[in-house]
């Protein structure tokens, strides 16, 4: 019935398999499969649990020793069966129960150890790439974030590396040590006896054929589930982050049923998979089972056959042989569930290293030096020290000069074209413009988010392109229109969460506050400045956590003001108090002021009038009116209704 | 429904029934292969070969039933696995409909999705392999010991000697595998919300070169679950070998005491290798206690979160939805809020299910901890507060009103015209948009009522609210999905909307000239994935559907703080126009917009303070008249400046 929902839901939300990658908007075409891809991606990651390498060398070594431990038991049985039992000898027998007793306490040692060190090596390996991935979060360009699901990237850093874990947790990591245990049992089995070892063996090569095919089949269906289970989170995260809205608007049925049918391609997904799992596992089962009858009425046969040979034929033999077929089928049967583990964990694999291969870089970084994985440090210590503040500042305000200034955030649609306009040291420059004019844009352009297509912007008559951007940004005090905010107290998000919350700290906040001229009045309009504060500012109001953002962006003492719609939920009383510290804040400082209250920026020094990403008017207040250009309809437009108030009131 | 795990598979009680009895099937076809060998080997032995290969016959048929019956058990039991899955998958969204707003906000995005993921899929686990293995376990050691005390119930007694060493362990080890996984999942669901956190914030860190305070935070956190995990790690890690040490035991044991046994001829040597094969047979649902133990109690701290949700309190609504009634008002009856309401202080819900905190939490894991118990308790009413530390003696009134913030809106009453413009100015944290949310029913009033027309908000269903009141919040949410879609949410995807409609929509809400610039109008997608609109684009976008949800009373939340004069004046003008037919109210802090409005009314401290229209208030001489004195200065002096 809501068929036609689920048509716009499908074409934009269902991407196409293997989309599930970064980059602006981009969709990148599934790649051919690889198989030699897998494998490329498992070193890769390798390289993280490189610092571990004393762990997992350990765990290494004693993978074979395991192996063997656990497979001298069956042999141990042959011995009981041959030597003691048919025999006779009860001295022979409680040789072997010795010898059992040691070679089971060994391998409970041995076990433990590996296993410890394994998933030791496994846990430390997957906090340090967490803490990588993050890191590469923090050097890219912000338009990746712009450009990607916010849910998508924390995934990345949640379920996406804690799928890499469950590889060493499930132990699937060890997957293709089965394959030494494997072969350790056809040596066993061919020292004991070798033609009853081609016996045991003979179903191998069919088998196989069966296990590939089985593979390949299961493994597209594993990848139908990724891209439907990414489509259904994506749609869940929607209710979530919309539910306000979806709840007042009653339209949750709607979504209800949308995510219903969604769930449902999930289930069928997963009920094909469901069938390869089963399929595999009983199958291997049974063939271990024909193996040893194949062994019992080969040893029949050869005993009815030649007297000769019977004597090297034992009970003991087919009793081992017995053992070790079902040893030699369980890594095998087993295989199926690590399977799913490691296609799951690959899955996340390509899924990070796509995201860590993402080089779009923020400028800041661009240049610097790649940090290696092996430099990241997981433990928390003296490199993990809180920081220093992040100051100081240049005192002097610089001059910041566009020069035919040109942009587009897509090729082929301008969003600026040939700005020039100076802010000269102290100025206090203002820009108005419609929305979507590219006020915002210049802000970005000047804090090096992003870079000119066209011109140059110069600091201090410096090229911003030849500095090193975190120099560059250092000047600028910015406050955007949706503030940070982190949980901590009200004086540690003043501090932009450089302090610790003791009062130390919070004294110096105010110092830097009443330094920069801002009233305590301000200050008490936010509270108690050991007020906890929630993740994102959750229980402030929208104008309070603009005050707190606009405080804490004068607290830096930096030199140059960036102000984007700074003030927009701000009542005209607090906004009052603000202009008039703003004033006294500014005295020596340069500012670059978006606003659409044409009152709160009458005042400035010079207006730029944007319009369709050009600087369409500069001047004075004065000036612009003068002039009666698109300035002047603005203003009139603006105050028209104060003017009518005005004149209520005389 | 309390979404036990019995609740959960109930439905599925038959299917779980036929697993089960297929499991017995495979389990009773897997023990006779020893049975045959047994005989095999004893007739090796006697050199009775024609024996042997009809024993070895025998397996084969076996083999092939146990193909069958094996891949159909496993499919049964998986299914159910998946099903329930399915099934709380889509419990979880029919909950979010109903669920309190405030303990989804509370709780944060970033820790509902890391619960509906990864704690959906350990439950998923727990319900299909966990089900399967129990099961399993059960039947193989049942059928086992059976064959075994048969072949010689001596040797079953020594063989079973180790067992006793399995129940210890499983009780031991049983809860501290729970407690550290909880810890893993809560921490996980903290470095997601500070992770959501860190990206909003991302241009902010680069302005002012925070990018080490924010790593370590996240390092932090991070390292808080490399703890945690390493502490599951060291319990596993010794869990498996011990178990593994166990069933071996029982091995040699066997080898010994069956051995002499064999020796002095009480068991033949193909019953010894039988005996052997069973207990050998014992290994793998042994090994599965160790595995089962894990998923048991990672499912089950699992399920305690996603119960955390799935019964958490519901926005206490009516049923009633009759159409709205013509001509009605919307009224506040001496209302009052406090956010927190529903807070009560009892560790209910965490006390019964969370055991306490680990033997040693640092600082940081204990902040951690007190939040998501903390959560636990936004559960409402009755069964909390019946179980509240021993500290309140009157539980249920000490605990609400203890858990109460203090109070926003303070007895307010206020009386909506059935059509008209009213503005609800006040300063930045003065209450409005609490207001706004409460009268349009987002909020239900800690004391007083709301009604409109002849029914109170809370009588009222989502449908019926939805009808009468519609709220355009501050707070603007975009779908990434299109421009149409985006708006038809707002119309409830009345199928009678068309495309004229939606370009009125967009025209009244100063939406026109953007839209006509995109290439693919209303088909191009918005979002994080399509377009970027700008913060005042987004506002209008928002107030377009609003426009088309077309309800008697119509709230709008500071609309115009975003957008340019040009835009704020057409806004305004459209307003004005709606109100014509609607109960409109204009949320607003600047005077000029406010002057318009037939009747305004100033909130002070969550207190109504003043009232009357603008000429009424400006002679008065109160708060407003200050308000609207200053803002026509700053026009004066500007207009003084333009006659210049």
């Amino acid at each position: 019935m809501k068929a036609w929902l689920l048509d716009l839901w499908g074409r934009t939300q269902s991407p196409p398999a293997g989309s599930d990658v970064l980059g602006i908007g981009g969709l990148r075409p599934e790649r051919a499969i690889q198989e030699g891809r897998d494998l490329r991606l498992l070193a890769y990651f390798a390289s993280y649990a490189k610092p571990e390498w004393h762990w997992l060398l350990l765990a290494l070594i004693l993978m074979p020793l395991m192996s063997a431990l656990g497979l001298l038991q069956p042999w141990l049985i042959k011995q009981a069966v041959d030597a003691a039992l048919v025999e006779e000898s009860l001295p022979a027998l409680l040789n072997v129960v010795g010898f059992f007793a040691l070679v089971i306490a060994g391998e409970f040692v041995v076990r433990f150890a590996q296993t410890y060190a394994l998933q030791y090596a496994g846990q430390r390996a997957v906090a340090r790439l967490r803490l990588a991935v993050f890191s590469h979060l923090q050097r890219l360009h912000v338009r990746v974030f712009d450009g990607t699901p916010l849910g998508r990237l924390v995934t990345r850093l949640t379920t996406d590396v804690d799928n890499l874990g469950e590889l060493f947790a499930s132990g699937a990591i060890t997957a293709f040590t089965d394959l030494l245990t494997v072969a350790l049992v056809v040596v066993f089995m061919v020292a004991i006896d070798w033609e009853l070892s081609i016996v045991a063996l003979l179903s191998l090569p069919p088998m196989l054929l069966f296990v590939t095919w089985l593979r390949r089949r299961a493994r597209d269906a594993y990848r139908e589930i990724r891209t439907k289970i990414s489509v259904l989170n994506a749609h869940l995260a929607e209710q979530v982050s919309g539910l306000p809205l979806i709840r007042s608007l009653a339209v949750g049925p709607d979504f209800a049923l949308e995510y219903r049918a969604i769930n449902q391609d999930l289930r069928g997904a997963y009920m094909r998979s469901i069938r390869y799992d089963a399929l595999l596992y009983s199958v291997v089962e049974s063939i271990a089972a024909a193996s040893i009858a194949a062994t019992l009425a080969y040893a029949a046969a050869r005993l009815m056959g030649a007297d000769a040979l019977s004597s090297a034929l034992t009970v003991g033999t087919v009793v081992a042989f017995y053992e070790y077929i079902q040893r030699f089928f369980t890594p095998i049967r087993d295989l199926a569930t690590k399977y799913t583990v490691l296609q799951s964990a690959l899955a996340s694999a390509e899924r990070i290293h796509d995201l860590l291969s993402q080089n779009d870089l923020d400028p800041g970084v661009a240049r610097q030096k790649h940090a290696t994985s092996a430099q990241v440090g997981v433990r928390a210590g003296a490199a993990l020290q809180p920081a220093a503040l992040p100051l100081p500042a240049a005192a002097q305000p610089p001059e910041v000069r566009f020069e035919g200034v040109g942009f587009a955030y897509v090729p082929g649609q301008t969003t600026l074209e040939d700005v020039s306009f100076a802010v000269a040291p102290g100025q206090v420059v203002a820009i108005v413009g419609a929305t979507g004019s590219g006020k915002s844009t210049l802000m970005s352009l000047v804090l090096r988010f992003f870079d000119p297509s066209t011109g140059r912007i110069t600091l201090g008559g410096v090229d911003l392109g030849a500095m090193p951007t975190a120099e560059a940004r250092a000047h600028f005090a910015y406050v955007p229109q949706s503030p940070y905010l982190v949980a901590g107290t009200l004086a540690e998000n003043l501090a932009l969460g450089s302090a610790t919350p003791d009062d130390g700290a919070v004294a110096d906040v105010m110092q830097r506050l009443a330094a920069a001229g801002v009233g305590t009045e301000l200050l008490g309009a936010l509270g108690d400045p050991n007020r906890p504060i929630e993740e994102g500012g959750a229980n402030l109001s929208a104008g309070q956590r603009q005050l707190v953002a606009m405080l804490r962006a004068l607290a830096t003492g930096r030199p140059f003001v960036l102000l984007d719609e700074a003030t927009a939920s701000l009542d005209s009383e607090t906004e009052a108090q603000l202009d008039l510290a703003t004033a006294r804040v500014l005295a020596g400082k340069s500012a670059l002021i978006i606003a659409h209250r044409l009152s709160t920026i009458q005042t400035a020094d010079r207006i730029l009038v944007m319009h369709a990403g050009r600087l369409a008017e500069a001047g004075t207040h004065a000036e612009l009116l003068a002039r009666g250009g698109l300035y002047t309809a603005l203003h009139r437009l603006h105050f028209q209704a104060d003017t009518r108030q005005a004149d209520t009131r005389s | 429904m309390r979404y036990t795990l019995w609740e959960i598979v109930r439905p599925y009680r038959r299917q779980l029934g036929v697993g089960a009895v297929l499991l017995a099937a495979t389990n009773g076809l897997d023990k006779s292969i020893p049975w045959l060998l047994k005989g095999a080997i004893d007739a090796l032995r006697e050199q009775r070969l024609r024996a042997v290969v009809v024993a070895a016959a025998w397996v084969v048929v076996v083999a092939a039933a146990l193909w069958v019956v094996r891949t159909a058990s496993r499919l049964v039991i998986f299914h159910v696995g998946r099903q329930t899955e399915f099934d709380l998958r889509n419990a979880l969204c029919v909950k979010l409909q109903r669920i309190d707003e405030r303990f989804v906000a509370v709780l944060g995005s970033g820790e509902m999705m890391s619960r509906a993921t990864s704690d959906m899929a350990n439950v998923r686990t727990l319900v299909g392999f966990g089900g399967m293995n129990l099961v399993n376990t059960v039947l193989a050691y049942g059928l086992a010991l059976a064959l075994m005390f048969t072949l010689s119930p001596t040797l079953t007694l020594w063989a079973l000697l180790p067992y006793p060493g399995f129940v210890l362990v499983a009780r031991g080890l049983g809860r501290g595998l729970f407690k550290r996984s909880h810890a893993i999942a809560t921490t996980t669901g903290a470095l997601s919300t500070r992770l959501e956190n860190f990206i909003r914030g991302i241009r902010i860190q680069r302005t002012y070169g925070l990018e080490d305070n924010e790593r370590r935070r996240f390092s932090s956190l991070n390292d808080r679950l490399l703890r945690d995990h390493l502490s599951l790690v060291r319990l596993r890690a010794f869990l498996w070998p011990l178990l593994s040490l166990l069933t071996a035991a029982g091995t040699l044991l066997v080898i010994w005491r069956g051995g002499s046994m064999v020796l002095t001829g009480e068991l033949t040597i193909g019953e010894f290798v039988a005996f052997n094969a069973y207990l050998g047979q014992l290994v793998w649902p042994s090994m599965a206690v160790g595995f089962l133990l894990a998923v048991l109690q990672r499912g089950r701290a699992s399920l305690v979160r996603l119960q955390e949700v799935l019964l958490a309190p519901e926005t206490a609504r009516g049923s009633l939805a009759p159409p709205p009634e013509a001509g009605a008002r919307l009224s506040l009856e001496r209302v009052s809020y406090a956010y927190g309401a529903h807070q009560a202080t009892a560790a209910a819900f965490a006390a019964q299910h969370v055991p306490p905190a680990r033997a040693t939490p640092t600082g940081s894991a204990q902040a951690a901890n007190a939040k998501a118990t903390g959560l636990s308790h936004l559960r409402a009413g009755t069964k909390a507060s019946n179980q509240a530390a021993p500290e309140s003696p009157a539980p249920s009134a000490a605990a609400s009103t203890h858990a109460l913030g203090p109070q926003v809106i303070r007895d307010v009453s206020l009386r909506l015209p059935a059509q008209g413009l009213v503005a609800l100015v006040g300063r930045s944290g003065s209450g409005k948009s609490t207001l706004a949310k409460l009268l349009a029913g987002r909020l239900l009033p800690t004391s007083g009522t709301a009604v409109f027309g002849p029914h109170a908000l809370s009588d009222l269903s989502e449908a019926g609210l939805a009808q009468r009141i519609q709220l355009c919040a501050q707070e603007v949410t975009l779908f990434s999905t299109s421009l149409r879609r985006n708006l038809l949410v707002g119309g409830r995807f009345d199928p009678a909307i068309g495309k004229a409609e939606l370009l009125a929509a967009l025209q009244d809400a100063g939406l026109g000239p953007d839209i006509t610039s995109l290439p693919q109008g209303l088909d191009t997608l918005v979002g994080e994935r399509g377009v970027q609109l700008s913060g005042g684009q987004a506002q209008r976008l928002a107030l377009a559907r609003t426009l088309l949800a077309r309800a008697p009373v119509m709230v709008f939340d500071d609309p115009i703080s975003a957008v340019d004069a040009v835009t704020e004046r057409h806004l305004l003008g459209t307003l004005r126009a709606l109100a014509a037919q609607h109960a409109v109210v204009l949320i607003t802090h600047r005077a000029s917009a406010a002057a318009l409005a037939d009747r305004i009314f100033v909130l002070e401290d969550g207190a109504l303070v003043e009232e009357g229209t603008h000429g009424e208030l400006t002679d008065k001489g109160g708060i407003y008249a200050r308000l609207a004195e200053r803002q026509a200065l700053e026009a004066g002096l500007v207009l003084r400046g333009a006659a210049r």
